[in-house]
């Protein structure tokens, strides 16, 4: 049974989850085609619109990571388009985001919390990257300070996961509760059952509005945050 | 639901960075080159505008400073040409005064000789016929000692009266 009431189960022999990251990718594919198909010098249309989020996300980077951000314009790019793509797909009747099933989000953060790490490393190398977890305290302190830091390394994907995953699950449950309520509503005898279906069928509209809202801003924490993560991870800084 | 399924993390995971490479290698990545390439150009325009702003000031600030030397340079020459002028016109009027002077001088000297000449000649004339006169009132012939006193007597007369005149 799909883990959203108002999604479709498609039967197949593997998750919904991975049709829909691959619907996400082609959709992203599609856009990128569509926008890189005449590559122009003066921007029109889809190149365009590609072409202003890819500022956006790149401004972003540049300024949390500075000029070393060029190399990890992939990465970012890629978070964002497919968080938001995957988040705005569930708003269609029929679908679901990949996003609201925990795997797909675990799998983002970890890929996310690897980066940071192994970026960290290879930016730092090995000593300096352990020695900045330790952090400016006395010695005895320093195992303490350890411990915190790896907890605290460890509650980020964590929380990187849980938050989207909470977000757009609750944005499913939500669509797919007012959709089930006007099923339930409309067909039954009661007058009073049957007005009442006026509020989902009113308020279905606005939760999705707040939806494309929600979809973007979640997509947009996650990449910020993901910025954060790995700039502060390949930054040489005094006492972090 | 609230669940993790590894083998779909791993697949979701996979999918997600082949996408990546993908999307970014075939769309992405040429894309943000001609971003960048479209920076660095129009930066460059720019600068080019800014040094061709800076270069324009230039010449015009030097056209201004040239144009300021040759108007005072002109100004100049026309005071010097009018100074020369005015020195030409006073060197000019000077000689042809000097000139009138010394015309008007000769005149008056050639006219006083002449009137010289002139009375001489006069006197002469006059003492002839003023002999022929007293020669025919005495009717003979004067001698020469006299006619030689009568004529100087007449002369310093004639003198005399033109002092006192």
């Amino acid at each position: 049974m799909s883990a959203v009431p108002e999604s479709v189960e498609f039967h197949l022999p593997f998750d919904s989850s991975i049709l829909m990251s691959v619907l996400t990718v082609g959709v992203i594919a599609l856009v990128s085609w569509a926008g890189t198909r005449k590559l122009s010098m003066v921007p029109k249309g889809c190149q365009n619109f590609l072409e202003w989020i890819l500022g956006i996300v790149f401004q972003f980077a540049d300024d949390m990571i500075g000029p070393q951000a060029r190399r990890y314009y992939p990465l970012f790019a890629m978070l964002f388009f497919f968080i938001v793509v995957s988040n705005l797909m569930g708003l269609i009747p029929g679908f679901f985001s990949s996003t609201s099933r925990l795997s797909t989000t675990v799998g983002l953060a970890l890929v996310v919390f690897f980066s940071t790490h192994y970026l960290g490393i290879k930016e730092r190398g090995l000593g300096a990257y352990i020695k900045h977890w330790l952090g400016p305290v006395p010695v005895w302190l320093k195992p303490f300070m350890f411990l915190i830091e790896l907890i605290g390394e460890l509650a980020r994907p964590l929380s990187l996961s849980f938050r989207l995953f909470g977000n757009i699950l609750a944005k499913e449950i939500l669509l797919g509760v007012l959709c089930m309520l006007v099923v339930i509503f409309l067909p039954s005898g009661n007058i009073i059952q049957q007005v009442l279906t006026l509020v989902p069928v009113i308020l279905r509209p606005l939760i999705i509005l707040l939806g494309v809202l929600v979809s973007i801003i979640q997509a947009f924490v996650f990449m910020i945050l993901a910025m954060v993560y790995i700039g502060g991870a390949v930054q040489a800084q005094e006492g972090h | 639901m609230i669940e993790i399924s590894w083998p779909l993390l791993l697949t979701q995971i996979g999918t997600f960075l082949i996408a990546m490479v993908m999307v970014w290698k075939l769309f992405w990545g040429p894309l943000t080159r001609m971003m960048q390439d479209r920076s660095q150009r129009i930066s460059g325009d720019i600068q080019r505008a800014e040094s061709g702003r800076r270069e324009i000031e230039t010449l015009e600030a030097d056209y201004h400073r040239r144009m300021a030397e040759i108007e005072e340079g002109a100004r100049k020459a026309v005071n010097e040409a009018v100074h020369q002028g005015n020195l030409a016109r006073e060197k000019i009027i000077q000689e042809a005064r000097d000139e009138s002077q010394c015309i008007l001088e000769k005149n008056r000297e050639d006219l006083a000789q002449e009137r010289k000449k002139v009375l001489r000649e006069l006197r002469g004339q006059v003492a002839d016929l003023s002999l022929i006169a007293v020669e025919k009132v005495i009717g003979r012939q004067l001698d020469q000692s006299l006619q030689q006193k009568l004529l100087d007597d007449f002369l310093n007369e004639i003198k005399a009266a033109e002092k006192a005149g």
